[in-house]
């Protein structure tokens, strides 16, 4: 490899072959249709928004242009282009150990994955949505050029993003604390477009879209110069992070105090497995960082919900609420048995312990949707909340929710690294359990939608306590049928998870 | 007692286990011998129902093992990492599995003691996690964890490996003891061959998922059949 290009040929080609030569590529034939059909599913649904948005601004704002609405909304796509981030990419690793031996620098390793990352397709998905928007309101007045403008200077932004998102979960790789960095931005960017009269960063963002299909060189070279620090800084924190892991020869970590969580010994054996749940949370860094990222947007929305009158429509007061108590149950147990892959072999030699693990990470999660609904007391006390809507989508998500997403105990066969390193192999989740999480986050709001439009809000909301009191008291009954298709599927996913487990 | 009949595993092309028949009584201290690819690790999974057999079944104490979990109490294993929960202690670790098979805290402090040598201060209150032990440690951990619970089955997948040569020694010693004691049928895998026939009075030796040989060593006469089998002679 004479040059920095046919090194990032060659990496590039590594991971297609790493791709496909994936355990669970060729396992899963079920799984490739339902990700072919979604990624169809969410083209259509791009393409229909950048339809949509057309007449959508026109109608609301008649006396502007759409592609002024759409530019002064710029950092609302690039704070939803973030978070669906953490869903459909991957953690950013640098494979770096099998070349640090061979002749070629390691920089250029570095920053060859670095320019990967940048040529990764999902840096292309809002085209769909850009495309016939651009089409449809920009060509008419700035041509073909025009539209094009607008179309590089979006793809620019969303380099820029993807450099600020690889930043982040870098960082947050190495302590959730830096989840603070992400939310103290967009806190900030909130504040700026929130804030009624001055509204400097919708101005500013304004400007910056008409700078792009204007071709103004200032726009383009200012978001050029954001892609060049960001990717700069990227590489200094890998090459940091890349360095202390590669030098750390031995792990002597002595643990200050050992938690025993002994008031867990009265449940009996359940009861020991919650003990290996909340250690499993706390003790491994991929788990403790779902965990806590899911229990900061949990926070934030209780927050957001008691102390602010944004949420007051009904809708979006009902879709707040179910995502709230969801959240974190859509990112622990959508991956349920990933995780354990890791030491199935062991649980599996013991009668009847997934049983108990089922059991035990259920009653965690239930436990634990308490904390939102003490949140929640306080709009109940001030009246901004019915205590029967909260207690209904408490039971919806303890009931149903949580049936639907631990039926990916019986599917689930891929193990997911419970520390994954910056320099170790990409273990990945698949982009089958990525569906799935977007199907917790919306599918209750699927079921309540209907019922709030149908009925007067107390009637929908009994319903909804029915639903969810069915499933959370027959949770007994719906586990141990989980608990016996895993076991008919037990070899296949031992399988998988065997041949999946990464080893950094 | 162990039983397999008509055992079948094939991996595309490759058969990896294809025994006939074999049986294993109570209290024998089977070791058993193959090179790479011989089928060992695969036949410990089908024993343990951790892989599906193609054809056969493998059954302990007239129990198949892929239609009940009832053998599972009886029965202890440890093939590899995958058996270790890495994020406890070892102690932990070991309380868990205590737990699993319904022993106070008193009694696995009262079980592990015999392993007071074997441990060398290495592995009890080091306050660390699993996956923070050197791999000798790691197997001593997953050994005890596996004869914590006095299992009338146990099943050890070369556990001589990482160990340092008094590990080696004093586990050797516990194996043979543990069998005496508690009657239990010990097998055990190695490419250790004066390990395996030091410890073992019967070895399998295993090619391509067949039982060549069944080869009596209560004499202590196996090693060089073995050797010469091996070809390791000078």
């Amino acid at each position: 490899m004479t040059n920095t290009f046919s090194l990032i040929r060659e990496l590039r080609r590594l991971r297609k072959i790493a791709t496909k030569r994936h355990p669970m590529y060729e396992q899963n034939k079920f799984a490739k249709y339902l990700i072919g059909f979604s990624l169809a599913l969410g083209v259509v649904y791009l393409i229909m928004f950048g339809f949509l948005f057309i007449g959508l601004f026109r109608e609301i704002f008649p006396s502007m242009e759409p592609y002024h609405i759409f530019n002064k909304g710029m950092a609302y796509l690039l704070m939803a282009d973030f978070l669906m981030r953490f869903t459909v990419t991957k953690l950013p690793v640098q494979e770096i150990k099998p070349f640090v031996l061979l002749p070629m620098g390691k920089n250029r390793v570095l920053r060859s994955y670095l320019v990967l990352s940048g040529m990764s397709g999902y840096n292309f998905i809002w085209m769909f949505m850009l495309v016939p928007f651009g089409f449809g309101t920009l060509f008419r007045y700035f041509g073909f050029v025009g539209v094009l403008g607008f179309l590089v200077g979006y793809w620019l932004l969303m380099l820029a993003n993807n450099y600020w998102y690889v930043l982040c979960r870098t960082l947050m790789n190495q302590s959730i604390l830096y989840i603070l960095l992400p939310i103290a931005v967009y806190a900030l960017l909130l504040v700026g477009l929130l804030v009624p009269d001055t509204n400097y960063i919708g101005n500013f963002c304004l400007e910056l879209g008409e700078g792009f299909f204007q071709w103004e060189w200032p726009a383009f070279v200012g978001v050029m110069a954001i892609i060049w620090g960001m990717f700069e800084l990227c590489h200094i924190v890998q090459k940091r992070v890349v360095y202390k892991e590669l030098s750390k020869t031995e792990v002597v970590k002595k643990m200050k105090r050992v938690a025993e969580y002994k008031f867990l010994d009265r449940f009996g054996e359940v009861g020991e497995y919650m003990r290996l749940e909340i250690k499993l949370l706390s003790r491994n860094k991929v788990p403790r960082t779902q965990f806590f990222m899911g229990l900061s947007f949990m926070l934030l929305f209780s927050v957001v919900l008691a102390f602010t009158d944004i949420y007051d429509a009904d809708f979006m007061r009902y879709f707040i609420i179910v995502y709230n108590f969801s959240v974190l149950g859509v990112m622990v147990l959508s991956q349920t048995m990933s995780f354990e892959g890791n030491y199935l072999d062991g649980l599996m030699s013991r009668k009847e312990s997934i049983l108990n693990l089922l059991r035990a990470k259920y009653y965690v999660q239930c436990v634990i949707l308490l904390l939102p609904l003490i949140i929640m007391l306080i709009p109940i006390a001030k009246g901004k909340l019915p205590l029967l809507s909260a207690l209904a989508c408490f039971f919806l998500a303890s009931g149903f929710t949580f049936w639907i997403l631990m039926q990916l105990a019986v599917y689930n066969k891929l193990t997911l690294n419970l520390n994954t390193k910056v320099t170790g192999k990409n273990s990945g989740g698949t982009f089958f359990q990525s569906m799935i999480i977007m199907a917790g986050f919306f599918g209750p709001v699927i079921v309540i939608r209907p019922l709030i439009t149908f009925f007067s809000e107390t009637t929908a909301m009994l319903i909804i306590l029915a639903i969810g009191l069915g499933f959370t008291l027959t949770h007994p009954l719906w586990l141990r049928n989980i608990y016996k298709r895993f076991m008919q599927r037990r070899y296949e996913n031992m399988e998988g998870f065997r041949a999946s487990i990464v080893n950094n | 007692m162990l039983t397999i009949s008509n055992l079948t595993k094939s991996f595309g092309t490759k058969v990896a286990v294809n025994i006939d028949s074999y049986t294993i009584p109570q209290g024998t201290m089977l070791g058993l011998v193959g090179n790479n690819g011989a089928g060992k690790t695969t036949l410990f999974r089908l024993i343990l129902d951790l892989l599906k057999a193609d054809e056969g079944n493998v059954c302990i104490d007239s129990i198949d093992v892929s239609k009940s979990e009832e053998w599972k109490s009886r029965t202890g294993a440890f093939i590899d990492d995958s058996f270790l929960i890495d994020y406890l202690t070892p102690e932990e670790y070991f309380y868990f599995l205590g737990r699993a098979y319904g022993l106070k805290k008193e009694e696995v402090d009262e079980r592990l003691a015999p392993f007071a040598r074997f441990m060398s201060g290495e592995v009890l209150d080091q306050k660390k996690l699993i996956r923070d032990f050197s791999r000798g440690n790691k197997q001593k951990i997953g050994i005890i964890g596996a004869m914590l619970h006095r299992p009338t089955l146990l099943i050890l997948d070369e556990p001589f490996n990482f160990l340092d040569p008094s590990s080696q020694s004093i586990i050797k010693h516990l194996l043979a003891e543990y069998n005496r004691e508690a009657n239990a049928t010990i097998l055990v895998s190695s490419h250790n061959l004066n390990h395996t026939t030091d410890v073992c009075p019967r070895i399998a030796l295993l090619e391509n998922g067949v039982i060549i040989r069944d080869i009596d060593n209560s004499a202590h006469t196996a090693e060089q059949e073995l050797e010469s089998y091996f070809n390791v002679e000078e």
